[in-house]
């Protein structure tokens, strides 16, 4: 069995007094696409902080291709290959769309590279390079939101609520990129409330619901059991 | 260069100024040191005991009070205060007032500002002048400065809240006396007419050459004296007033001494322009503190009369007029047994008056009616209220229940007229005497070489200005300064050493031995973590680090 590019081992985390994350245990085989799906606070957002280096646990560990990167900052990660496009896709909105495509050749990759990236997944953007991207859709900042996580050429690429605000059929198109990226070899840990859309383009999902991981599986088996693992871990 | 010399300048200025603002108007200090001060008053007090009421309470004191025309001055040293209210629910609601409201279910809204009906002044730290006089007749004031608290709270068709002369005497507030009237009457008389009036022999005219001397100056100021009070129009007023109730309450900080002054008044009305005055209750307290003994006065009165401002009053020992007393039939003691059978008593308490050295303290209270309803209740008990109420229809449950609840109760109500207290204390200023007992100073620690030898001191009856650490190891060493080493005082004894000279022996002794402990501190820590497991890779048998996952 090849190691997984991610494992989340018993991780506890809290905010202050109130423990958020209670013993959650996960795993990403590499170059597979996982979604991971459930309620709103269940803890999804922050089991991805935890794993992003912006949150630290209370206890438990976190391993990268089989290292132990506890306590390590997020800066280190990103360049590392780990990549977060977060809730709310935090572009720059005064900025155009070449401008904050280019910002992110810090990673070493050439600029025209990073342009051809993006402009190859999402044609788009290019119709819309000068374009500042305040002024844009929701759709299509999260376009920019993901051709510049692309840029960094990250290795374990983590989504959090890719569809958060956008029409569904925005959601679609953006999915299917998603399942392109992964082909290219991208592992990708993708935190979903709309399970269909998600349960689509993933080889594996698990479901958290009040800060632990309830069922882990096929696709097929979560959204034939959906409703009741939901609402059994609930309960 | 140029800014510079401004900020010198303005430096400059603002370091001669400073001092000149706080120095202030020259103001004598006072000859007390301290002070503590406190009066209230109100005309009529109704207190309800009813231990069932959910209010907590010290033993013996009414579950719930209610005070009419309530005012109360609180002072002590650097701080005054004065409260108003024409209805003072008692400290207890009235300043838990928001607690009650959410108890009760309330709106916070509503009670979130506190109870509503009252002023309030604080000086310093708070509003030094708070007043509410919604319609004429009805005020509510309180004011507070460096050296004043005053309260005023009351109604009146005329809107005099009136002082009395309680700071002054211990005769309550009456009509001010005969050149108050004459101010009063001013305004319905024009000068001609009152010359006539002042003729008149009831009032001495013509007999006083010092009325007749002051008389043309104050019939000139009478045209143009304005009423500063609400009340009603002008002239109107000076027919008929109908005191209502009212009380105030004083603390006046002076050089000397401390007042405080609290007066009640219920029941005046003023006739005339206050010609014919007549007063229901009135009731003074007033307690001077000073340097010396304080002094206490008290005095409450019922039905008196002021005729051109001489009194007549009634109380229940008899009479009082021109200053002479005659004996006056009491109640009746049948008609005072018929009211004590139906649980109903009325007493006409004495005033009080106490002094303990620099304490004053002093009480009044004019009639006491105490009416307990368990004698009541007990005659009710005879009739068939029970089966009265079980003819209620059932939708009626909770109104039976109600009044279940309300004729089972037998609380005790006690109804004070004519309350006034006021309380006084002061201390003695205190002031060291620096001159003859200087504060000796702190010893060097760098003379402590001599710890064999014991010096002699000085020996000549005065206090050391510096003291020898030696003397204190020596056995033969005599007296410091005149004083034995046993009688050191206190500043001397704790006195420390120090830490010692990093040079020395003992200095590298001290911080050597900090460094080895810290750095021992650590190699235990980091043993400790290799034996207890801690300094594993990771639990799982896994790296630590960081590694390139694009080249997994």
């Amino acid at each position: 069995m090849s190691v997984p590019i991610l494992e989340v081992v018993d991780v506890h985390a809290a905010y202050g007094r109130i423990e958020v994350l209670r013993g959650v245990d996960l795993r990403v085989p590499r170059g597979s696409v996982m979604a991971l799906l459930g309620p709103n606070g269940g803890g999804k957002s922050t089991l991805l902080k935890v794993i992003s280096g912006q949150m630290e646990v209370t206890s438990g560990d976190v391993h990268l291709g089989g290292v132990n990167v506890s306590g390590a900052k997020p800066a280190e990660l990103a360049r590392l290959g780990l990549c977060t496009i977060p809730e709310g896709r935090s572009v720059f909105p005064n900025l155009t769309v070449e401008e904050n495509l280019l910002l992110m050749s810090y990673a070493g990759v050439p600029a025209e590279q990073v342009l051809e990236t993006a402009f190859g997944y999402f044609p788009r953007l290019e119709q819309r390079r000068d374009q500042l991207a305040g002024t844009m859709s929701g759709g299509e900042q999260q376009m920019l939101a993901m051709s510049r996580a692309l840029a960094s050429d990250p290795a374990l690429l983590l989504l959090d609520e890719l569809s958060m605000g956008l029409a569904p059929l925005i959601v679609e198109e953006l999915y299917e990129t998603v399942g392109q990226i992964a082909q290219s070899g991208v592992s990708i840990l993708c935190i979903e409330q709309f399970a269909k859309t998600a349960l689509a383009v993933s080889d594996y999902a698990a479901v958290m619901v009040g800060g632990r991981v309830i069922a882990s599986g096929e696709p097929d088996e979560i959204n034939e059991s959906m409703a009741d693992v939901m609402l059994g871990g609930a309960a | 260069m140029r800014r510079i010399l401004a900020t010198l300048a303005a430096g400059g200025m603002t370091v001669l100024a400073v001092p000149l603002l706080a120095a202030g108007p020259a103001s004598a200090e006072p000859t007390y040191g301290g002070f503590q001060a406190e009066a209230w008053a109100t005309p009529v007090r109704i207190e309800l005991y009813e231990p069932t009421i959910p209010i907590p309470v010290d033993p013996g004191k009414p579950e719930l009070d209610f005070n009419l025309s309530f005012t109360r001055t609180r002072g002590q040293t650097g701080q005054l205060s004065s409260l108003g209210s024409w209805m003072w629910p008692g400290d207890g609601v009235g300043q838990g007032f928001a607690t009650f409201g959410a108890e009760l279910g309330l709106p916070e809204a509503l009670t979130a500002d506190g109870y509503p009906i009252q002023v309030n002044a604080l000086q310093p730290g708070g509003n030094g002048n708070e007043r509410q006089e919604p319609f004429p007749g009805a005020v509510m004031r309180a004011q507070a400065s460096d050296s004043e608290a005053r309260a005023q709270a009351g109604w009146s068709t005329a809107g005099e809240i009136g002082e009395g002369n309680g700071g002054g005497g211990d005769a309550p507030g009456g009509p001010g006396g005969l050149g108050d009237i004459l101010d009063n009457l001013g305004g319905l008389l024009d000068p001609g007419q009152l010359g006539t009036l002042l003729d008149l022999p009831l009032l001495g005219g013509g007999n006083s050459a010092g009325l007749g001397a002051g008389l043309s100056q104050r019939v000139a100021g009478l045209a143009t004296a304005e009423d500063s009070m609400p009340g009603l129009p002008d002239g109107l007023d000076l027919l008929i007033e109908l005191g209502g109730m009212s009380s105030t309450s004083r603390i006046t900080l002076g050089d000397e001494d401390v007042t405080s002054v609290a007066r009640s008044a219920l029941g005046d009305v003023s006739l005339l322009g206050g010609l014919i005055k007549l007063e229901g209750i009135t009731t003074v307290a007033r307690a001077i503190g000073t340097e010396g003994d304080a002094r206490a006065s008290s005095n409450a009165e019922v039905g008196a009369i002021y005729l051109a401002g001489q009194k007549l009053a009634f109380d229940d020992e008899g009479a009082v007029a021109g200053g002479q007393k005659f004996v006056f039939p009491g109640l009746p003691v049948e008609a005072s047994d018929a009211l004590r059978q139906l649980g109903i008593s009325i007493t006409l308490p004495t005033a009080t008056r106490q002094v303990d050295g620099m304490r004053g303290t002093a009480a009044s209270e004019a009639v006491r009616i105490e009416i307990d309803t368990v004698t009541v209740k007990s005659l009710l008990g005879l009739l068939p209220l029970a089966d009265v109420l079980g003819l209620l229809p059932p939708e009626l449950g909770e109104l039976r229940t109600l009044l279940d609840t309300i004729i089972n109760l037998g609380p005790k109500v006690v109804i004070r007229l004519g309350n006034a207290a006021a309380t006084t204390e002061t201390v003695e200023r205190f002031e060291f005497d620096f001159d003859n007992n200087p504060i000796p100073e702190v010893p060097d620690p760098v003379d402590s070489g001599d710890t064999g030898g014991g010096d002699a001191g000085t020996g000549d009856g005065g206090v050391p200005t510096e003291v020898d650490l030696g003397d204190f190891g020596g056995a033969g060493g005599d007296a410091v300064g005149g004083v034995p080493p046993g009688a050191l005082p206190d500043n001397q004894m704790v006195a420390g050493p120090g830490l010692p000279p990093l040079t020395t022996i003992p200095g590298l002794l001290f911080w050597g031995g900090l460094v080895f402990g810290g750095l021992a501190g650590a190699w235990l820590r980091r043993m400790g973590l290799l034996v207890l497991g801690g300094g594993a890779a990771c639990a799982h048998g896994c790296e630590t680090g960081l590694p390139d996952l694009r080249a997994i």
